[in-house]
């Protein structure tokens, strides 16, 4: 019983990793589905979503929010699925979206640029040159991306409990070895990790009701006390607290909502 | 049959991962003994070679080449051990010195800087926050010093086969991780092992002999 999140550098192979990790452990490998499942949840085209997940944030996203929406969507959908236990996710994003939620694996594959360069030349049919600057570029949109919603590369190690190198162990050793590492007691579900999971998914709610007026609202939640702070006019936190609760009074697992109302520099 | 080298985060309980994995698979555990057997060959006090290996390169070094002359007398030892083959090496630079040779089992470990804010205020008796200035020092010149020799950063993922976080994943199951990656086949030392490490000797015994007839 567990949750595995599998981030992985375009071109490394680690789509098949994930599939493969899934079946030995008789986990569901989840990827696409999220994204189906929150465009069908907020009636949004999946290739909205994709291209928010993908792309590198433009100027307007800075301004618009409209990345954030997205994104909101796509947590909520994704903590959704992670409610039922033994999956393996395999995308973008899943180390993020499982931050502080307790005994879920979180792995990083990688893969040298010339394994990777091969593995675009056999697979897309370009040359070895077109082959190089896809991947750089990919690697910079990746990295621009996290820089933009999380202020760190998706590179760095410290995000992943294990980051695996594939060009030696190859696919299958690959495999071997998460799963023997899956198995481990600390990677295991615990009540901890679906008390945590519950919370996330009412914040996740929460903020996905709120983003469009909201966008910079800080959402979190704690025993189904839902906790919103928001940078704002002091003299319009009760109305703004009204609103909230008002907004979130149907929504699962939530017992209260508390806003704090952070004020304007002066 | 194999090499292993372990990169460290300092104060990420590298040590105790790497003595527990060489006591695991019955290899040597060495990563002083690197020093203290260029020290003696190349007749240079170890706290030097100690200094070229940790410090990040001072002005002058960048124009004399000193460190350069004293790392390769260090990677000389470091191949010189590893010809022995059943080797867990610890320390610096284990992963730069073998870059180019087949069937070597990369490892970094790295913890989380609270981890290593703690192991360190532990060991050494000091306040957290000097704790904390101690650790972003050793990892800038950890940095510049890899990227002055090699060009690269230490902590890039590229360079090992495995990256361990610890706070999550305990000693012991680390070192049961890193038992069963180096039991496998293509960690296993190999004929073009033994040749690439005999040829980068030759090299290293050919370099070190004409720089110490230059000075």
């Amino acid at each position: 019983m567990g949750i595995i999140t599998i981030s992985r550098g375009s071109y490394s192979r680690g789509m098949e990793i994930a599939q493969k990790v899934a079946d030995n452990l008789g986990y569901e490998c989840v990827s696409r589905e999220i994204l189906l499942k929150a465009s069908e949840d907020f009636n949004v085209p999946e290739m909205a979503l994709t291209q928010a997940m993908q792309n590198a944030p433009t100027i307007l996203d800075h301004i618009k929010h409209g990345k954030k929406k997205y994104i909101a969507f796509i947590r909520k959908a994704f903590l959704e699925y992670l409610q039922n236990d033994n999956i393996v996710y395999h995308g973008l994003a899943g180390h993020f979206f499982t931050k502080d939620i307790p005994n879920v694996l979180n792995v990083r594959i990688t893969a040298n640029l010339e394994y990777r360069i091969k593995v675009v030349v056999n697979r897309e049919n370009v040359s070895e040159e077109k082959a190089r600057e896809i991947i750089q570029e990919l690697d910079e949109v990746r990295r621009k991306w996290s820089m933009y919603l999380y202020g760190i590369d998706t590179r760095s190690p410290e995000l992943y409990d294990i980051v695996l190198h594939i060009d030696c162990i190859q696919v299958d050793g690959a495999v071997e070895i998460l799963s023997n590492i899956a198995k481990r007691p600390y990677f295991q579900t615990s009540t901890e990790t679906r008390k945590k999971l519950k919370d996330k998914l009412i914040a996740a709610k929460a903020y996905s009701l709120i983003v469009n007026n909201f966008p910079e609202a800080k959402v979190g939640c704690k025993d189904g006390i839902v906790l919103i702070s928001i940078e704002s006019s002091l003299s319009v936190e009760k109305r703004l607290s009204k609103k909230f609760t008002k907004l979130l009074k149907d929504v699962e697992g939530v017992k209260e909502v508390k806003t704090y109302v952070i004020p304007f520099e002066t | 049959m194999g090499i292993i080298t372990i990169s460290r985060g300092s104060y990420s309980r590298g040590i105790e991962i790497a003595q527990k994995l060489a006591d695991k698979l019955g290899y040597e555990c060495i990563s002083r003994e690197v020093l203290l057997k260029a020290s003696k060959d190349f007749n240079v006090p170890e706290t030097e070679l100690m200094h070229a290996i940790h410090d990040a390169p001072s002005i002058f070094d960048r124009i004399k080449d000193g460190k350069k002359n004293y790392v390769a007398f260090i990677r000389e030892a470091f191949l010189e051990h590893i010809q022995k083959d059943n080797v867990v090496y610890h320390g610096y630079a284990g992963h730069f010195f073998t870059r180019e040779i087949p069937n070597v089992l990369k490892v970094r470990i790295i913890a989380n800087i609270d981890f290593r804010v703690k192991v360190l205020m532990e060991r050494e008796n000091v306040s957290e926050d000097d704790a904390r200035k101690l650790l972003y020092k050793i990892d800038v010149e950890r940095r510049k010093w890899s990227m002055y020799l090699y060009g690269i950063d230490t902590n890039e993922t590229e360079l090992y086969d495995i990256v361990i976080h610890i706070d999550t994943i305990d000693v012991d199951s680390a070192v049961e991780i890193l038992y069963d990656m180096a039991r496998r086949p293509c960690f296993q030392t190999s004929t073009a092992l033994q040749k690439k490490v005999k040829d980068l000797l030759d090299a290293a015994r050919d370099y070190s002999n004409k720089s110490s007839k230059v000075s």
